[in-house]
């Protein structure tokens, strides 16, 4: 059900658009501290599962 | 055990190289930033808004000789090796090639390194539970399967491009921090 909804072209629209703000926002808060880089090191590690993970759809 | 020791420990091994190497680029100012943010835009984009792209990828695959006639344990391994760092097999999701990106903006190379290594081990970690699963649909009809599987990838791909979207915006606030200092 709410896959469906998530899927439609403005729901897309929407969360790319929040996405984006929340990463920029989100960035611009923290970017002069140290905890900047955490921030980003945790980002990257869990891109990193998320794709690996997403490859079980692909034996 | 051995499966998973056979998909991480290369992918930790590769890794950790690839955030050294790319570490050496950190050397141009700007660079790395300006192109990791336009990466992440444009795929994160079109991943997002389910918009037609193909992912960057290579299409190579385990030659079937590697495989047959070899012990299960070899087998594992040659598996492990190819697919746990996730790079030269087929690959349908951007993000993949972000990472090297966003491993070069470490400042210093020690750090870069562990960020590297931690990569390796939770995409290795990740992909080898994805195929410890994938076993138990072994019997199960190949139509049925093969939609699943197409069904999952469009799933993954649009949360894939949120996340190299969440990316790209940082990524756009990072720049314009480094130009207030550069300029």
């Amino acid at each position: 059900m709410i896959e469906v909804w998530a899927t439609q072209r403005p729901v897309r629209l929407l969360l790319a658009g929040g996405v984006l703000v929340a990463g920029f926002s989100l960035a611009a808060l923290l970017v002069n501290q140290r905890s900047f880089t955490i921030a980003g090191a945790v980002f990257v590690v869990g891109l990193a599962a998320l794709l690996g993970a997403g490859k079980l759809a692909t034996p | 055990m051995l499966y998973i020791a056979a998909y991480v420990f290369p992918a930790a091994l590769v890794w950790g190289v690839i955030s050294i190497v790319f570490h050496l680029l950190s050397s141009i100012p700007l660079l790395v930033p300006l192109l990791a943010c336009a990466y992440a835009l444009w795929f994160g984009a079109l991943e997002a808004l389910g918009l037609p792209s193909r992912a960057p990828s290579l299409a190579w695959q385990v030659p079937a000789s590697w495989i047959t006639g070899r012990p299960a344990t070899v087998q594992a391994l040659i598996w492990g090796t190819a697919l746990g760092p996730g790079l030269v097999t087929r690959n349908p999701y951007a993000g993949m090639w972000l990472l090297p990106l966003l491993l070069a903006l470490n400042s210093s190379l020690l750090s870069a390194l562990l960020a590297g290594i931690a990569v390796g081990i939770a995409h290795g970690g990740a992909r080898v539970l994805g195929v410890l699963n994938n076993r138990k649909h072994m019997d199960a009809d190949p139509v049925y399967v093969h939609l699943k599987i197409l069904g999952a990838q469009l799933r993954w791909q649009y949360l894939d491009g949120l996340a190299l979207l969440l990316a790209g915006g940082a990524l756009v606030a990072y720049v314009v921090s480094l130009l207030g200092t550069h300029f």
